[in-house]
């Protein structure tokens, strides 16, 4: 009787290991600190590059980043991801899946100053069925399943 | 038996009959809702536009300079208000390039002659000439939004659109698109081209092209430095992967790499990928790949970004910096030293900069990351180095730090001073002086022009942000 509960003990201990282990990672303090879009920058390239190579994923960063900059967008980090429309991953609630820790790296790194997409403010799938006006942007680069344009 | 059936089947009913009218109040009420939203969107809008109609007319009939500034302060802020409500609209998958451009120029010219008066400067013809320009186009916009304002009286507009941007966007695709010749789906381009908001804000966004572009004196919205630093002949792909295997680490440097993309933006570049040779190393938790952007021009590494789990902290921080400094020496980078370390999770990201005699030349910067567990270089940035480089040789100091401390608020604590060239917000280099400042619990960085004593830029240090070496 003893050995059975102490078995079914060890049993829930194993299942909250895997819990513990599998279980999304969460930002450490540090890089939670340093920008209030930070999180939700993550959250944007994990909805829209999360099978992309690191490399892209620090590239659709830069391309919010660049687009909060630039004249024609919202100033904002936020006002840029929520433009109505403007993502596919925000538009399908996709930005809201657990976000790994590779998207936060790479968030970091654009904040940092990594700009993989060489200046880029627009970025598409050429794949899948996007808006015919965006095939008149000047196309820099691509990285993964992914064009870079201006 | 009948009867219980018959009973069974009316609750069953009733049952589905309530639950589909919930579904349907409660999808109706998040419609309107949304809807709602837009609503508020555009009549703001309409709001800033009108204002700025009529800010930039009186500003041009006003003499006072304390009117004037009041005048460009607010058209200011409604264009800001403006922007921040025509991006709240579904507009994303159309171009309103030049609603936008507008928008943005208005800002930027009202701001710079806010600071213009504000400073004692006057409004001068061509600056009337800019204003004027900009009123006739406000106006125009001012016209187009009115005329909207039938459509929106008798249905819900906004969420047509809206139904047809996304149908556009997350349409699911009938196998994939080829390149060039996606969105050509006529049943929903149609119905986004055809919506009658759409056409008249297209109507709108054509007439404006119509006005002649006014422009204005000082405009940077589309200032770009010329990069200087990319200096020597075309290079081919396979010198640019002998280039590429110098900065990996030195274990790395007879993998496989290849070009695998090139780089079409102000500066064409070269993507080197570097990945192991051993097919192993290619997956799971030992695998890594670093990727690379080579200019074409003379060869210059522009950024690097290496993909790779890091394992236990073995090195301090300052051992990282060093490391960094030394590799950035074995690669002909000189004069570079570290400026600001930030930490991460199993990594370090260490700013360097050039040096000449005392003065640091803060544009010309390299970023490192360095991975905490054997000091590999993980990732390269010289973005900035490069379009900086060699502009300032020996920049002057004509004021001496006494002189210059003296153009301080009286409160400040100095705490330390440095000579720094700086990019100021006139995108222009100027040599200063760095002064690091305490006042009670907060610490400043206060830069002062060593030619003027302008004070250029005030920097406030954010405790555990950023560590300043």
């Amino acid at each position: 009787m003893h050995k059975k509960v102490g078995l079914f003990i060890i049993f829930l201990l194993l299942v909250l290991g895997a819990w513990l282990a599998l279980r999304p990672q969460e930002p450490t303090e540090a890089q939670r600190r340093t920008s209030y879009s930070y999180t939700l920058l993550a959250r944007l390239i994990n909805g829209e590059a999360r099978g992309e190579p690191y490399v892209g994923q620090v590239a659709v960063g830069a391309v919010i980043l660049n687009r909060a900059q630039h004249p024609r967008f919202p100033n904002t980090v936020a006002g840029v991801v929520y433009q109505p429309g403007a993502f596919e991953s925000v538009s399908r609630g996709q930005i809201w899946t657990p976000v790994k820790s590779s998207s936060y790296r790479a968030a970091q790194a654009a904040l940092s100053g990594w700009d993989p997409s060489g200046g880029a403010i627009y970025f598409w799938n050429p794949y899948k069925p996007v808006s015919r006006w965006i095939w008149s942007r000047r196309i820099i680069s691509r990285i993964g399943k992914h064009v870079f344009a201006r | 038996m009948r009867r219980w059936t018959g009973w069974l089947f009316g609750v069953l009913t009733l049952f589905f009959a309530i639950w589909g009218i919930t579904q349907y109040m409660a999808k109706q009420n998040l419609a309107i809702r949304l809807e709602n939203s837009y609503q508020r969107a555009f009549y703001e809008l309409t709001y800033n536009i009108d204002s700025i109609e009529t800010l930039l007319t009186q500003s041009m009939a006003s003499n006072s300079r304390e009117r004037q500034m009041k005048f460009f302060s607010d058209t200011w802020r409604q264009a800001s208000a403006a922007q921040s409500n025509l991006g709240q609209l579904p507009f994303s998958k159309m171009p309103m390039a030049r609603t936008e451009k507008f928008i943005s120029q208005v800002e930027a010219l009202c701001f710079n002659l806010f600071r213009k008066v504000g400073g004692g400067g006057d409004v001068s013809g061509g600056n009337l000439d800019s204003l004027k320009g900009y009123a006739q186009q406000a106006k125009h916009i001012k016209e187009s939004l009115s005329k909207m304002q039938p459509l929106f009286e008798n249905n819900p507009s906004w969420e047509g659109i809206e139904k047809a941007t996304m149908a556009q966007i997350v349409a699911p695709g009938k196998g994939g698109t080829a390149p060039g010749k996606a969105g050509k789906r006529p049943s929903e381009a149609g119905s986004l081209e055809n919506n009658p908001v759409v056409k008249s804000f297209m109507m709108m966004e054509d007439g404006l092209k119509r006005y002649p572009d006014p422009d204005f004196e000082g405009n940077m919205l589309n200032f770009r430095e010329r990069p200087r630093g990319f200096t020597g002949s075309q290079i081919t792909r396979n010198r640019a992967i002998a280039i590429a295997r110098k900065f990996v680490a030195p274990g790395k440097q007879n993998e496989l790499a290849r070009v695998v993309a090139t780089e079409k933006g102000d500066v064409p570049a070269f993507h080197v990928e570097v990945i192991p040779r051993k097919q192993e190393q290619r997956r799971g938790k030992n695998s890594w790949r670093t990727l690379m952007s080579i200019s074409q021009k003379g060869g210059h590494l522009i950024w690097m970004i290496t993909e790779r789990n890091v394992g236990k902290q073995k090195l301090t921080a300052s051992e990282a910096r060093v490391r960094g400094q030394n590799y950035l020496k074995s690669l002909g980078y000189e004069g570079m030293e570290s400026l600001a370390a930030e930490q991460f999770d199993g990594v370090v990201n260490v700013s360097y900069v050039r040096k000449i005699g005392d003065v640091w030349i803060y544009p010309e910067e390299i970023k490192l990351q360095i991975a905490h567990d054997n000091g590999e270089i993980l990732a390269f940035e010289a973005m900035s180095y490069l379009t900086f480089k060699g502009a300032v040789r020996a920049p002057a100091y004509p004021l001496t730090r006494a002189q210059a401390q003296g153009r301080l608020q009286k409160r400040l604590k100095v705490e330390r001073v440095r000579k720094a060239v700086i990019v100021n917000d006139r995108f222009k280099q100027v040599a200063t002086y760095e002064f690091k400042t305490a006042l009670g619990k907060e610490r400043f960085l206060i830069y002062i022009n060593a030619v003027t004593g302008d004070e250029e830029k005030v920097i406030r240090e954010i405790p555990g942000q950023t560590e300043i070496i």
